[in-house]
């Protein structure tokens, strides 16, 4: 039977809390272990300590698994979404742009010369912005 | 070309529905670029990869010739982990862009209007008079400035109404991947923190504690305090983490549910959402700031024993 995340994260207490149990047997009879019980016992601490991380490390890899085509999917719609960004973008530039423009052609109806480079110099900006 | 009395008729009621349709997304769009700063946060990624490297180095056999096997396995999990971070970032980009300016004629009306009228105030004169005149004739060229700022409003009641529709379209659209990749984020990394910092907790506990119990009878107060002083700063160090991780997962929790909230909402102005995405930003913002304002931990460079 194959585990999930949440299974593997419960194994991960379990061993954990083992680990924690044989540390505080250990601390608690020091003086009356021998040197090789203690060594033995520390071994076996540190090694239901690393069985904990692996637990921990395969809920994650279990997790990354079973979002695969999410992610997938959750891209595909951004990106659809930028090229709607773009065209939001491109239509609020053409509304700037025919802004500027209706302001030259006001000056350009009025012979200003100053106005007219004014106004041609606003919609050049305007068209060229990025 | 005379159009029937009826066809402006019909184009006024259009107008005037149009304008009252016009919604505000400005909450939507904070709330995007709030949400944004706390999706980026990636740091929790490389301290739950090195967490093996911690734990080995307590046991006294960190050789990174010889890493450790979960370390491997961790760090292939990395690029996938950042492309999560990376895709929900993305999502909320877009998410605020299409909710984004939505009165750039408006806004810049006002600002053309402004800078004329400085101009105007900083003229003396005859430059004065002739300012306000060819003012005068190029706003009646341009159209009377209600009709600019009719047309001002229509431009931005559609763009308002464009944007809208985008959002529900991708937000829909996107529903099911999004709330998955969250819950990746959620239950990725950072949900495996907090076991890895009792797992921690516990070898630095056994570390510490041997090696107080070695000095014992020594006479070494010296020495004895110091190594208090080393342990009470790693485990400050590992609360410090699992707290982040907590925080991090409170960031995805509020971004989740203001994503439910967004999608169920009939109107995106509404005040009840308007206010409820104003409460998720803030706090979305709390957490952010919590998230970048933490130190780095290090790993503890460690003697072999």
């Amino acid at each position: 039977m194959k585990l999930n995340a949440t299974q593997a994260r419960e194994l991960a207490e379990t061993f954990r809390k083992l680990a924690i149990q044989t540390s505080e047997y250990r601390a608690a009879n020091w003086a009356k272990l021998k040197p090789s019980q203690r060594q033995d016992l520390a071994d076996a601490f540190w090694s239901l300590l690393n069985a904990s991380t692996d637990m921990e490390t395969r809920a994650v890899g279990l997790v990354i698994e079973g979002s695969e085509a999410a992610l997938k999917q959750l891209t595909k719609a951004t990106n659809k979404a930028r090229t709607t960004v773009k065209r939001i973008d491109n239509a609020q530039k053409a509304i700037a742009i025919v802004d500027k423009a209706i302001g030259l052609a006001g000056a350009i109806a009025l012979g200003d010369a100053s106005a007219i480079a004014k106004s041609a110099k606003g919609l050049y900006e305007t068209a060229t912005a990025s | 070309m005379t159009y029937p009395r009826s066809t402006w008729t019909r184009l006024g009621l259009f107008l005037l529905a149009l304008l009252a349709s016009c919604v505000n997304l400005d909450a939507v769009r904070d709330f995007a670029n709030a949400s944004t700063e706390a999706a980026a946060y990636e740091e929790l990624v490389d301290e739950y990869i090195e967490h093996p490297l911690r734990m080995a180095a307590l046991q006294g056999q960190l050789d990174m010739d010889a890493p450790p096997d979960a370390y491997i396995e961790r760090l292939s999990q990395r690029k996938a982990m950042l492309e999560r971070h990376e895709a929900l970032t993305d999502y909320l980009v877009v998410l605020g862009q299409l909710a984004g300016d939505q009165a750039p004629r408006l806004e810049r009306s006002r600002e053309v209007r402004e800078s004329r009228r400085e101009a105007r105030d900083g003229v003396r004169g005859r430059e004065v008079e002739r300012q306000r005149a060819l003012d005068a004739r190029l706003e009646h060229a341009n159209g009377a400035p209600e009709a600019q700022d009719l047309l001002a409003k229509v431009s931005e009641a559609l763009l308002g109404a464009w944007r809208q529709s985008a959002i529900e379209k991708y937000m829909k659209g996107a529903d099911e991947s999004l709330t998955q990749t969250i819950a990746s984020l959620h239950d990725g990394p950072v949900a495996s923190i907090p076991g890895d910092a009792r797992t921690e907790m516990a070898g630095l506990d056994h570390y510490y504690g041997d090696l107080l119990r070695e000095l014992q009878g020594s006479g070494q107060q010296g020495v004895r305090a110091l190594l208090h002083h080393h342990w009470e700063l790693e485990r400050v160090a590992i609360l410090d983490r699992q707290k982040a991780a907590l925080d991090f997962q409170a960031a995805m929790d509020q971004i989740l549910e203001g994503h439910d909230a967004l999608v169920s909402a009939a109107k995106l102005d509404a005040q009840d959402l308007v206010s409820e995405l104003a409460d998720r930003a803030r706090a979305l913002l709390g957490l952010g700031d919590q998230l970048n304002r933490r130190p780095r931990t290090s790993s503890p460079i460690r003697v072999p024993r």
